[in-house]
C-alpha cells in the first residue's frame, strides 16, 4: 500500500485520478481530494485533454483506509450499516443495524476496532482507528463515571481494594480520571490486557497487604 | 444473508505475512453448527491467535454478530498442527 500523501498523476480525465488514487492508498475514492496541476490542450482532440493531476487524502490515511476497511467487512457481514468519519476523527457506525454491531457490552464493537487496527496500520503507523455507534462511548462514559464513584465509595468504607472488571485502556483511563482527585482512595491498573482492569485502593495501603493472586 | 467463510477469509488475508497460504473452510458439524476452520502458514499461526487469543476471539465475536439475524451458530477455528 502507498503511504505517500500527495501523489501525482497525469490522466484524461479527473475520474481516472481519483480512482488510481485510491486503489494506490485503498481508501474510498470519495476520501480523495484532487487539485489540477497543468492541462495540456496540445493533443486536444487527439488522446482527449492531458491533465497533471495532484491527489490528498482529506483526511489521515490510516482512518480512511479503516474506514473503507469497516464498510467491506459490514457488507460481508451482511448488516445495515454505513461507516462515516466525524470531526473528532471517530469513525461512526450508524444504521439499523447498530445494535448488532455494537453487541453485548460493546464487544462486537471493539472486537471490530481491534481488528480494523491490526488490518489497517501493520506496522501501528497513523492515527489509530476509533470507533463508535448509536452514541455507545457517551453511554459507556456515563456507566463506568457511576460506577469509579460507587467503587471509590465502597473502598472507603471497608477500607478495602476493589476490583473492576477487566477493561480496555479508553475505559480504564476514564475511571482513573473521574477519581483522581478523590480523597481516601488511589487507582492503579493491574494485569496485562485484555484482562487489564483498575483496582481502588485506600490511599496507603500496601499491595502486599491485600494481595489475592 | 452473511457468507462467513468469505468474511473470516477476508479478515484473516489481511492479518497474515502471507495471504496466499490462507485457507478457510466451512462445514456443517454437530447441532447444526457452522463450523469455519482457518488454515494459514505456520509462521503466521501467531498472528491469527494473537496475545492470549484476543485476535481469534475478535474474529469470532465479528462472525458471531454476522449471524445474529439468521439466528445459526457460527464456531471459528484455527487448525494448528498440520
Amino acid at each position: 500500500m502507498n503511504d505517500t500523501e500527495v501523489l501525482v498523476f497525469d490522466v484524461q480525465t479527473m475520474e481516472e485520478a481519483r480512482l488510481d488514487a485510491a486503489e494506490a492508498w485503498g481508501v474510498d475514492p470519495s476520501d480523495v481530494s484532487l487539485t489540477t496541476l497543468e492541462e495540456d490542450k496540445r493533443f486536444f482532440g487527439f488522446l482527449g485533454k492531458k491533465l497533471r493531476v495532484e491527489a490528498r487524502p482529506v483526511a489521515p490515511l490510516s482512518l480512511l483506509r479503516g474506514k473503507s476497511l469497516a464498510k467491506e467487512l459490514i457488507a460481508l457481514m451482511d448488516l445495515h450499516i454505513s461507516p462515516e468519519l466525524d470531526e473528532s476523527h471517530m469513525i461512526n457506525l450508524v444504521g439499523d443495524d447498530a445494535g448488532i454491531i455494537i453487541g453485548k457490552y460493546g464487544e462486537t464493537l471493539k472486537a471490530m476496532e481491534f481488528l480494523l487496527n491490526l488490518m489497517a496500520r501493520q506496522a501501528d503507523e497513523g492515527e489509530r482507528i476509533r470507533l463508535d455507534s448509536d452514541g455507545y462511548r457517551e453511554r459507556r462514559e456515563e456507566s463506568l463515571r457511576r460506577l469509579a464513584l460507587s467503587a471509590a465509595r465502597e473502598t472507603s468504607r471497608r477500607r478495602r481494594p476493589t476490583y473492576l472488571e477487566p477493561m480496555t485502556s479508553w475505559e480504564r483511563r476514564i475511571i482513573h480520571m473521574t477519581l483522581q482527585d478523590r480523597e481516601g482512595i488511589e487507582t492503579r491498573s493491574m494485569g496485562e490486557a485484555p484482562y487489564r482492569r483498575v483496582v481502588v485502593w485506600p490511599t496507603g495501603a500496601s499491595e502486599r497487604e491485600y494481595d489475592r493472586r | 444473508m452473511s457468507d462467513y467463510r468469505e468474511l473470516v477469509e477476508f479478515i484473516v488475508r489481511r492479518l497474515v505475512t502471507l495471504p496466499d497460504q490462507v485457507s478457510v473452510t466451512s462445514e456443517m458439524g454437530e447441532g447444526d453448527v457452522t463450523l469455519i476452520s482457518i488454515t494459514v502458514a505456520p509462521e503466521d499461526v501467531g498472528r491469527v491467535i494473537g496475545k492470549r487469543g484476543g485476535t481469534i476471539n475478535s474474529i469470532r465475536l465479528l462472525t458471531k454478530a454476522a449471524a445474529v439475524k439468521e439466528n445459526v451458530r457460527v464456531d471459528v477455528d484455527i487448525v494448528e498442527n498440520q
